[in-house]
């Protein structure tokens, strides 16, 4: 049996040790008062867009505030422990969920963002869909062509390549499978560098080895003399209209309220980098111009439906590089805008999400859930707003100014569900699993793909009765041309003269593939023609 | 008994200001169905007496609505940890809760203090009772009924009162490991949070 539990880290250099004695780091626990802060270029959100976009700036020689609600913590803080990462390092801790409780959403919260959490796989956009951004909502410059030199230099500053160690057990699985199936499979490109494949990625790299923001660009841009804000909400965006002149924000105390405390930040150019829900909610807070009503529209997720497989053998889904292996067999199979497509990877299972996915309660859950370490979990990443009838969701505020976000699950997405439920059952009947269930309510294990095929035509596709996810929130900030786009192809908002939009927001419709290199390649694009403008080299 | 204790709710219910029924939310308009001393209760203007003693969220009552709840749901988990028992629980859940944001605690306590109507246990359990007043056998009863109420209101209380607790004892350490999950490396540098 697999048990890494009695394994020691030790000795990891930690580029945050000394934070306070090298760097320009205020904590907003500490703000009570008021005061003004300036700078040439404030950043609000410290994932992949606010992460980049600080290395780009602040090597170039600009002043640059960086502005992030979640706390500062890095691998010394990391106690691998689910319920600590949960609540420390993830938005609303894990109880962030779409408005009719239908789709759980799992979002970093945190210094560096999502990019301290995510499993690290690093995937180019999609041709097929940057060609669908230009074709149908006018964006320019974004032709893989453009873009790939972008992707390679990101590439090369995280460490991405394929992952060269074999597979976890978990991951084994889509081996398995689509090779008995003839299916389309590969290996994930993944951003580390000396991995110790142990598979806490989800809870913050305890080595280190996770090439997140968190160890690479933002400690890049503070050594170039950035200025980290933490626990600090940016509350709302001031302008008159046509220009933002400050950021109202508010530090929050070591359990997220308020101090009373208010920072304003003044800098002549504004990135709003708070990713998906965030940046339309800062949005909409500040009651930006949006003369066509867009802030918080076309919100894609990539719904994310699962499948738990029964194993003679160990798997322990715990342990491991958590996402090596992919399938494409069905993520552009109807063409990019016909039936929604799903890519094919495996997700990790520590116990609480575990029982949280598998659900029920009593007697058989319990049986369920202590059958753990033989059991592998595939997911289905369903590629949404390719489609004219799939508007995605859209972001509003509670009357506390906390966004939220209503995703109607329509028949077309609801039929995804159900084909990638089929999908992954067979894939992992062919790898050997000894029973399947697919992530239903109503669905049992399965003993047969034959079994499970006759069943699961008769099983109900409706929000709440199918299990679903996801972990890759896009658009709400559409980029396009002048008709169709908030911000133009350059990630400027259209309506405002000096606030940019460098993440996730901008994506016209999800990926098909996870978010992060996008964000990346786009945002280094993007970050480096506003540097030259600002500041030519 | 049960009866009284929605005549209680009833009675007690303060005046409900129009700016309070706006802000009642998903939930809050759903007790209005079930009559408008729901409304009242789910206000909490009539003066809600903050989190119970040891706990950073959880109020008295949410306890004693839950504390009957555990053993069924949690089925052997937690007899499976040497000396636990509901309240360890419950402590976990508060802990969870310590991760959310203001708005979706607001939304779970929301549905707590429905859950406190009568009403509204009969409408998704089938059964008037609180918890507290059924045999063990009898609440395993009343959440299967839950569960296969196919309400689409229905299945979002079970999901966002089930989920969240069943998560919250497997995210501790000690309910993890029952599962057979021998647990995480030691970051030698990380306090324990």
């Amino acid at each position: 049996m697999q048990d890494l539990s009695q394994r020691k880290i030790q000795n990891i250099a930690d580029p945050w040790a000394n934070a306070d004695d090298k760097w320009s780091v205020i904590d907003g626990a500490t703000e009570t008062g008021q005061r003004t802060l300036e700078a040439d270029v404030v950043i609000i959100g410290t994932g992949a867009g606010g992460g980049v976009s600080a290395e780009i700036l602040a090597r170039r020689g600009l002043k640059v505030i960086l502005i992030e609600a979640g706390r500062l913590r890095s691998s010394r803080d990391f106690t691998l422990n689910e319920g600590d990462a949960y609540r420390e390092l993830y938005q609303e801790g894990t109880l962030r969920a779409t408005q009719d409780g239908a789709i759980t959403i799992l979002q970093g919260r945190t210094v560096g963002g999502t990019t301290v959490v995510n499993w690290t796989s690093s995937f180019r956009t999609p041709g097929e869909t940057l060609d669908h951004w230009r074709d149908r909502f006018g964006v320019t410059g974004t032709a893989r062509a453009d873009l790939d030199p972008y992707f390679q230099r990101m590439e090369e500053r995280l460490g991405v390549e394929p992952w060269a160690m074999p597979p976890n057990a978990n991951n084994d699985v889509i081996k398995r499978g689509c090779e008995k199936l003839g299916w389309d499979w590969s290996v994930i490109p993944r951003n580390v560098r000396g991995c110790w494949n142990i598979g806490y990625c989800g809870m913050g790299c305890p080595t280190n080895a996770k090439q997140s923001m968190l160890v690479t660009t933002l400690p890049a841009a503070m050594d170039a003399g950035a200025t980290l804000i933490h626990s600090a909400r940016a509350e709302r965006l001031i302008h008159d209209g046509q220009k933002v002149t400050a950021v109202e924000v508010r530090p929050l105390d070591q359990r997220k309220q308020p101090t009373g405390g208010l920072l304003t930040v003044r800098a002549p150019t504004v990135i709003a980098a708070g990713g998906g829900i965030q940046t339309p909610a800062l949005l909409l807070r500040s009651e930006t111009p949006d003369p066509r009503e867009q802030v918080g529209k076309r919100t894609f997720l990539h719904v994310t439906s699962f499948a738990f497989g029964h194993y003679d053998e160990e798997v322990a889904p715990y342990y491991g590089a958590p996402q090596s292996l992919h399938s494409d067999q069905f993520t552009f199979a109807d063409g990019v805008d016909g039936a929604i497509g799903y890519k094919l990877e495996m997700m990790p299972l520590h116990p609480g999400l575990t029982a949280a996915l598998l659900g029920g309660f009593g007697e058989p859950a319990r049986q369920q859930v202590t059958e753990l370490p033989r059991l592998a979990a595939s997911i289905a990443l369903l590629r949404d707003g390719f489609h004219e009838d799939s508007p995605g969701g859209t972001v509003s505020l509670r009357d506390n100014g906390e966004p939220q976000l209503d995703y109607p699950l329509s028949d077309y997405v609801l039929d995804g569900a159900r084909r990638s439920l089929l999908s992954q059952v067979e894939m992992q009947f062919a790898a050997g699993a000894r029973a399947v269930r697919p992530g239903h309510t109503r669905a049992p294990y399965y003993d047969s793909w034959k079994q499970a095929r006759e069943a699961m035509a008769t099983l109900p596709y409706q929000p709440l009765e199918v299990t679903l996810g996801s972990a890759h929130v896009m658009g709400g900030c559409a980029m396009g041309d002048e008709q169709r786009g908030l911000v133009d192809s350059q990630g400027r908002y259209r309506h405002l003269d000096n606030l940019y939009v460098f993440d996730g927001s901008v994506f016209p419709t999800s990926l098909g593939v996870n978010p992060q290199l996008s964000i990346y390649g786009l945002t280094a694009r993007n970050a480096q023609a506003l540097a030259d403008r600002l500041k030519p080299a | 008994m049960s009866q009284g204790t929605l005549s209680s709710k009833l009675s007690s219910g303060d005046g409900v200001s129009r700016r309070g029924f706006l802000k009642l939310g998903f939930w809050g308009a759903t007790a209005l169905t079930l009559g408008a001393g729901g409304a009242g209760l789910l206000t909490g203007c009539s003066g809600d007496p903050g989190p119970a003693s040891g706990f950073d969220y959880l109020r008295q009552k949410d306890l004693e609505l839950l504390r009957p709840l555990m053993a069924p749901l949690l089925a052997g988990g937690l007899e499976a940890v040497p000396g636990a028992g509901p309240d360890q629980a419950l402590a976990a859940f508060d802990r969870l809760l310590a991760g959310g944001s203001d708005g979706a605690r607001g939304q779970l306590f929301q549905l707590l203090d429905l859950l406190q109507l009568g009403a509204a246990r009969w409408w998704l359990t089938g059964t008037w009772a609180h918890f507290a007043d059924q045999e063990p056998t009898q609440l395993r009863d009343t959440l299967q009924t839950w569960a296969d109420n196919d309400g689409g209101f229905a299945r979002l209380a079970f999901k966002g009162l089930t989920q969240p607790l069943m998560m919250a004892w497997y995210v501790t350490p000690e309910g993890g490991r029952t599962t057979g999950y021998p647990g995480p490396p030691r970051n030698l540098a990380a306090k324990s949070a």
